[in-house]
Order: structure tokens, then sequence, then C-alpha cells
């Protein structure tokens, strides 16, 4: 019982000062060991969220947000395999069509969105055109979010029945997660665009690349994405808005299976090079890689630990671990970023997709410091990057084992935000993003940060009340 | 005359570095009356009061920082204001320089340091219980020098402590001493064989600094806080003080020390005390001496006379060259200088204190030579004085009382 006092009485003095700073220099200059903290009034003195947080201060609390630690640490994503998303995914009908974000309907979706919508039920021979596509989507379509499915998709996220997935597994649990492949830049379908070029694009997809790539995987066996992030993070990516080094190293993984695969040589060649030309092509799966890692800690009773934040164009929302299949949302905000030419701020679309998935779980945006080449988008200087990456640390209850930042003396990434931290400290999570033409089919405009609405968390904190 | 309200939002600097930043701006010329506060509700009833006020006053919010200032005419306007943003500015880069080891959040310091034993809060003290609660929560000692906090929320961090076999020192709580470092306003004394539990800060600061006089030391001074002897919060931390200092091989002998505590919490501290396989020596101002030796326990009418009973219970110790006599002459010559300095009209006894036990030490004392003597401590309630402001007859004042600080 007094076991602690004696340790007190017994060991060297080391003081935590909070408030006056004269009391922590008293200490220093006794040779006592004392860290003073710039400490300013929590939640910004907001009386009733400080009541709410201060009633999430628990042992019961503190125990659930140890147990989701654990599971995140734990997290082993591999890829195990290709398949047809109907027939993977579970509970996918041919009239399910899976968005990025929150739950969204037809009527409030954004241009690009809407677009890829159209898009995928020209892909699918659902409709003809853009006509015959609007007179069914709210009568014959079930909308859901990807995240309803254990699946994650970048901007609009599209995904239809007969769209090929990558399987991954998080080994570690079981638990699967899924993620279209990657088309590319320019005029694609996850930007909206639903032109000719891009359902023939699609349709290669699904007749060549697809089953090249299952035969390779079936040749190469499971590949082990933890890995490959940990090694893309010391390459110069941070996975999610810069995948270059992720890419080539799953390239350097896949190419020889590839090529003993018995399709034709010039067949083979076209797979090679579209991986090759497309620096995206590995956020398909480090996305999926961090979905199956956070999926697995949902549910945990108690746990303020944010387990998703997704958008949908729209609205931006967040659940978390304790709230069990709750969204708390807000509306989606502005990118803060750099325009290619020729596009401006007037031109994009609020913040969009699932790709917020690998801030989630302790890569992207707080993982910034390892990505020094893409600082252009986050204010020039690569200091600027080392700031976001370790201001992260203030809102998060872990540092990953697994992810690493070079210019940190190899320090784990921030993990594990905690919606507490958030408010308490007014601090919010760093977004990297790409950011769409709000007008359907145009593509890519420019790419930047972004945070999430606070409101989101509040709220969520709010629930817990209940 | 004119004045102008500046509002930097987000912006937060603690309440002492802006006193001081206030201080100086009111004495750069032309300047009539500054206040650079953060704005708070209170802080902001108080420009009101004072009249330094327009409308944008109300967007502020307790992390902005306001500046008003009042001066003589339209020019001085402009270069005082800028004179009181360069005094900013000044404090600011130099904050800046520090910022990489300085932490902005008080979670990811505890951490970050699984070393730290004991978190000193010093914050306003609306905000002292919801980061003390979290200290308890990592299993630290927790000492609160903030006041205003409320009983509700003193009970329940004591009670939480208790559980967990923490020190929860506070709410109010001026001084500590733990392993020989004195913590907040403490003074430093020698190590020796005398533990304290006080839940009165001028009284262990008094007991604490006679005890070193008198050639002696201490181990450990424990603090509790004020009202931690009251009905409401039954002694929780000086129960606890009492077992650790008896379980501790250092401790020779206890010392308690408290303004007079609720009766039914004195008879449960003193039954705890008693049991003590060490000599406990008991100082509860103007409490019954019967009671406290009912439990065979050393009572002590003053501070010097428990500090004096403690040191010559401390084993292998002497009284070193302290007495009694001479520091009464000394104090006698002084008195003595300013009564001659006094003129017949003056005939009522005017006391300021700044702290509370010994405040109320001398109004036990005097009340047993004049009478009847007013006051704002609660000593005695018959004589408490209806405001603080207006004198009755004999009257003596702590101004360390809450209403004050």
């Amino acid at each position: 019982m007094l076991q602690k006092i004696e340790e007190l009485f017994s060991n060297k003095l080391s003081v935590i000062n909070l408030g006056i700073e004269s009391f922590s220099a008293d200490l220093q200059s006794q040779n006592v060991k004392s860290i003073h903290v710039r400490w300013k009034p929590p939640a910004s003195g907001n009386k009733e969220l400080l009541n709410l947080l201060s009633a999430l201060y628990t042992d019961g609390v503190e125990s659930a947000n140890r147990k989701v630690l654990e599971i995140i640490a734990n997290g082993h994503p591999k890829l195990i395999g290709l398949g047809i998303a109907k027939e993977v995914i579970p509970n996918f009908t041919e009239k399910t069509i899976l968005h990025a974000g929150p739950p969204i309907t037809w009527e409030n979706m954004c241009g690009p969105m809407r677009g890829a919508v159209i898009g995928g039920l020209i892909y699918e021979g659902l409709a003809k055109d853009v006509e015959a596509a609007e007179k069914i989507v709210s009568t014959e379509i079930t909308f859901s979010p990807c995240h309803h499915f254990h699946t994650v998709g970048p901007m609009a996220g599209i995904v239809t029945a007969s769209m090929p997935v990558w399987i991954v597994k998080n080994d570690a649990y079981g638990n699967l997660a899924y993620a279209t492949m990657n088309e590319g830049l320019g005029k694609v379908l996850r930007f909206g665009a639903y032109g000719t070029e891009v359902i023939q694009r699609l349709d290669w997809m699904r007749d060549e690349l697809y089953p090249i790539l299952k035969q390779s995987l079936d040749i190469k066996g499971e590949i082990d994405l933890r890995i490959l992030i940990s090694q893309a993070l010391q390459m110069g990516d941070e996975c999610h808005n810069r995948n270059k080094a992720f890419t080539s190293l799953f390239l350097r993984e896949i190419a020889p299976a590839i090529a003993r695969t018995d399709f034709s040589n010039e067949q083979k060649a076209k797979v090679l090079e579209f991986i090759h030309s497309n620096d995206h092509f590995g956020l398909n799966l480090s996305m999926p890689a961090s979905k199956s890692i956070m999926e697995a800690a949902e549910g945990i009773e108690n746990s303020t630990i944010v387990t998703t934040m997704a958008r949908n164009g729209t609205e931006f929302g967040i659940r978390v671990a304790g709230l069990k299949g709750k969204w708390f949302t807000a509306k989606s905000p502005k990118v803060r970023g750099l325009y290619f030419p020729g596009y401006t701020e007037n031109d994009a679309a609020l913040d969009l997709g699932d790709s917020v998935i690998t801030e989630t779980s302790g890569i992207g945006g707080f993982a910034m410091a390892c990505a020094p080449a893409i600082v252009g988008f986050v204010g020039g200087k690569a200091s600027d990057a080392l700031d976001y990456s370790q201001q992260m640390y203030q809102i998060t209850l872990s540092e990953s084992k697994h992810f690493q930042i070079p210019a940190l003396n190899f320090r784990g990434t921030a993990t594990g935000i905690d919606i507490r931290k958030v408010i308490e400290t007014g601090i919010l999570p760093i977004i990297n993003t790409g950011i769409a033409h709000k007008n359907a089919g145009v593509g890519q405009v420019g790419a930047g940060l972004v945070n999430p609405p606070m409101e989101c968390f509040e709220k969520a904190l709010q629930n817990f009340k209940k | 005359m004119k004045h102008k309200i500046i509002i930097k939002k987000n912006s937060y600097y603690d309440s002492v570095s802006l006193m001081q930043l206030s201080d100086k701006a009111k004495l750069l010329p032309n300047v009539l009356d500054a206040v650079i506060s953060m704005g708070t509700e209170t802080n902001i009833n108080f420009l009101k009061d004072i009249d330094l006020f327009d409308g944008h006053l109300d967007t502020a919010g307790p992390n902005d920082l306001v500046i008003a200032i009042r001066v003589e005419d339209e020019r001085a306007l402009e270069s005082s204001s800028k004179l009181i943003e360069n005094l900013l500015n000044q404090k600011e880069s130099s904050e800046q320089k520090a910022s990489e080891d300085k932490p902005v959040s008080f979670d990811y310091t505890l951490r970050k340091n699984a070393d730290a034993n004991m978190v000193l809060v010093s914050i306003p003290g609306e905000y002292a219980y919801y980061e003390s609660k979290k200290g308890l929560i990592a299993d630290k000692h927790v000492m609160i020098f903030s006041d205003n906090v409320s009983v509700e929320q003193e009970i329940q961090l004591k009670e939480m402590a208790v559980s967990k076999g923490l020190l929860l020192m506070g709410p109010d709580c001026g001084t500590a001493i733990i392993n020989g470092v004195p913590l907040a306003f403490a003074n430093v004394i020698p190590q020796g064989q005398i533990g304290i539990v006080g839940a009165s800060g001028t009284g262990s600061q008094q007991v604490s600094s006679l005890i070193a006089r008198m050639g002696s030391g201490i181990t450990q001074l424990i603090g509790t806080g004020g009202r931690d002897l009251s009905e409401a919060v039954g002694g929780k931390m000086m129960l606890l003080g009492i077992d650790a200092l008896n379980e501790d091989p250092k401790t020779k002998v206890i010392v308690l020390i408290s303004k007079p505590p609720a009766e039914s919490v004195m008879e449960k501290v003193l039954a705890s005390a008693s049991k003590c396989s060490k000599p406990v020596v008991v100082c509860f101002l103007g409490g019954r001496k019967d009671v406290i030796e009912k439990y065979k326990l050393i009572a002590a009418d003053n501070l010097e006379e428990a500090a004096l009973k403690a040191v010559q219970l401390a084993p292998g110790k002497t009284i070193g060259g302290y007495s009694s006599e001479n520091e009464l002459s000394a104090t006698g010559g002084l008195a003595e200088i300013e009564k001659a300095k006094m003129n017949s009209n003056q005939k009522y006894i005017r006391g300021l204190y700044a702290g509370g036990t010994l405040c109320d030490e001398s109004i036990i004392y005097l009340r047993q030579i004049f009478g009847t003597i007013y006051s704002n401590t609660t000593i005695d309630a018959g004589t408490k004085l209806t405001d603080s402001r207006i004198s009755m007859r004999d009257t003596i004042i702590d101004l360390g009382d809450e209403e004050f600080t």
C-alpha cells in the first residue's frame, strides 16, 4: 500500500512542473531534475469539453487504449492475393457501389464522386451513358462506404462488382482488407472521369493486368507489406502522397514472378510498364495495409483511439475504437496546397478519399519527415516536414515499432490518435493529400495539407457520455 | 484620455509573466494605465470594472492575449502600443529559442519521462483538478500549489490518491520538502530525523525553519493543503502522511501541524497517530490539549513549542544556540521602538499577516490578553469580520486568504 511513497522517499526526486516556471528553475538550481511544461488551458478553456474529457481520464480508458495500441503494434499486413470484388468481398452484390468516406446519398455527392459512380455503372454495363446512369442510381443501386466492406478507396473510392481488388490479410488477427488497383494519374475514375479511355483502361486492368498479377502472386506467394512500408519510409516515401519507393520495391518483388507467368512477353511488358509509369501504384497497397491494421482495433470498448478517418468530398468522418460503427462527421474542409499550372483554389473539390487511413495508422503526414522530396506541398522546407511529423507525437499515444523516421534518429512514427489529446491540445492530425477538381473527370489539380474538422472529435467525445 | 484594446488570438502566456509585463508597461512614458492579461472571464470583468473596455473585448477567450492601455492622447496611443508589443516580442523570441526542450503537452511529458515521480501543479485552479488527475492516473505523486479547487474535486483526487498509495499534497499547498528538496515556496532545511505532516503551509515553514535554527533537521515535510482536516475531506492526506512517516526508517519523530481541525476528524487523526511506533508531537492551534493527551501524544501549544519538543525527542540531538528568552528579548526590543512612534489615540490592535496559521496563532495568543479579536479567518465564527476591508476594534487580517489571492 505504501510502496509508492517508499519508492519516492528512497529515490531521487524528479519533477514535472505545470504552471509557475520559477518553481522549475529553483529545482534545477539544486540539481533536481525538473521538466517545465509549456502548459496552456486544455480545450481552449472550454468548460463543457473539459468536463467530458475529465470523465475520460480513468484507468478503464487507459487500459482499453493500451489494448488498442498493442493491436496496432501487432498488426502485420500481408498481400495474399487478388480477386473480383463481388466474389471476394463479403455481402457484395451486383448492384453494390462502394464510395470513399462516411455514408452519403447520391443527391449529396460531390462532382468527382458522381462522375466516378457514372463511370462505374458504364463499366459494369448497367448503363450506356450519363443519362441512363442517373436514372438508376437512386432506384437500383445500393451505396455504401468502402469502410463498411473492409475496403478503402482513394479519392472517390468507387468500387463496383466486377472490379479486381487486392486482398490484404492482417496476419496477427486474420482480418482481411481490400482495395482496387491504382489506375494512374490524369483522367481516371477515382477523380470522376468516365470517358471512353477511362473505361477502356479499367477493362484492360480487369482483362490483362488482373490475371497476370493474380498468377504472379500465386507464383510468388504472399508479400509482407509491413516490411515494404518500413523500407519505403527509409527511401523517401511517406506512403500517402509519395509512393515512388514503395512502388519500386513492390515491382522488385513481383517482377520475376510476372516473367514466369504464361502470358505473352508483350502482355507482361505492358504490365511492368504500367506499374513503372505510375508512382502511386503502391498507394492502393499501403491503404489496405493500414486498413487491416486499424480494423483489428475496432470495438475495443472505452478506447478513445481513432480507427478511421475518411472523406467523401462532402463530409469528413472519423470513427473511434470504443464507439463501434458510429461515424462522427462535419463538413469536408478545403485543402491548403499547391496547384498544378492552370488551376487555382477555385477549381478544387473539398477534401476527398479514404487515403487518410494511412495517417490514421501512423504513416502519411505523420511520416512526412521521411519524405523531403515532397516538402514543396507543405511549405518548402525540410524542417517544416520535421515539424509536422514531430507535432503529431502530442496527439498520439505511442510510437510505431515498425515505421521509423531516419531524420529523427529512427524514431517510430506517431501512432494511435487519441481524441482526448486532439481536443485538449487543439492540435489536429496532419494529412497529406491530393486535390481533385470539383468537376467530374478533370482529375488531380494539386496536392497539399489538410486537417480534419475539430467538430468530428468533439462529437465523438460527446458521444462517450452516453 | 484615450484607451485602446488589442487582442492577439491564441497566444497563451502564463499569468505571472504577464503581471510582470503589465508592470513594465505602466512605467512607459505617457501611459496612465495598462493591463496585459489573458482574456479570461475574470480578467475581462476586471477590465470592465476599471473602464478599460470596448465592444470587441467580448470576442476574447482564455487563450487570447488582451492588451489594454489608457493614455493621455491619440498620439501617445500609437507609440505606447508599439512599445508594449516590443516588450511582448522580447519575451516571445527568447521563448522560441528554447521551444525545443520545452514540451507543450503534459501528457506527452508524462509519457516521455517515466522516471518522474512528482508533478508540481501551479496552474489556475479551475484546471488543477483536471491535470492533477492525469498525474495520479500515471502513478505520479502530485503537489497542487493552486488554490480555487473545489472541495468535491479535492475529495475525489484524494480518494484516488489514497487508493493508489500516492501523495496528493494540496490543493493550496504552498510548502513541501521531499527528500531534502524544497518544493514551491519552501526553505532549504538540513536533513535530519523529524518528519512533518502539515495542513498549514506557513505553520510548516515556521516549524521546519525553527528546527533548522535549533540545529536539527527534517526527513520529509508533507503538505496536505489547508482543508484536509475539514469534516468533508476527513484528513485523508494527513492519515496517509502519518502512515508513510511511521514506515519511513529515517524518520524518528513525527510532527503534525494544523489549524483547528474538525472535531470528528481530529479524533480520527489522533487515533491513527497513537498507533505510531515513534513519538508524535501534535500542534493543532486552538485545539484541546486534553484530547491530544488522551491519545498519549505530545501536545504543543504553538509552533515554537512544537519545534522545540520535536528536536528534544530526536535521538542524539540537543538544542543548539536557540533559546526562547533570547528570541523574546530581541523581538521585545523591536516592539519598544515601534511603540515609541505611536500616539495616544491609537488604541486598537491592527495586524496584517501573510499566512493563515501565523495569523491564527497570534489571535489565539492575543485573545487571552485582550479578549475578542476580529479577523477574516474562520478560527472562531463569532469574531469573523463581515467585510474584510473594514476593521472592527482589534482586528487581525490574513492577506494570504483566498479572497485576496
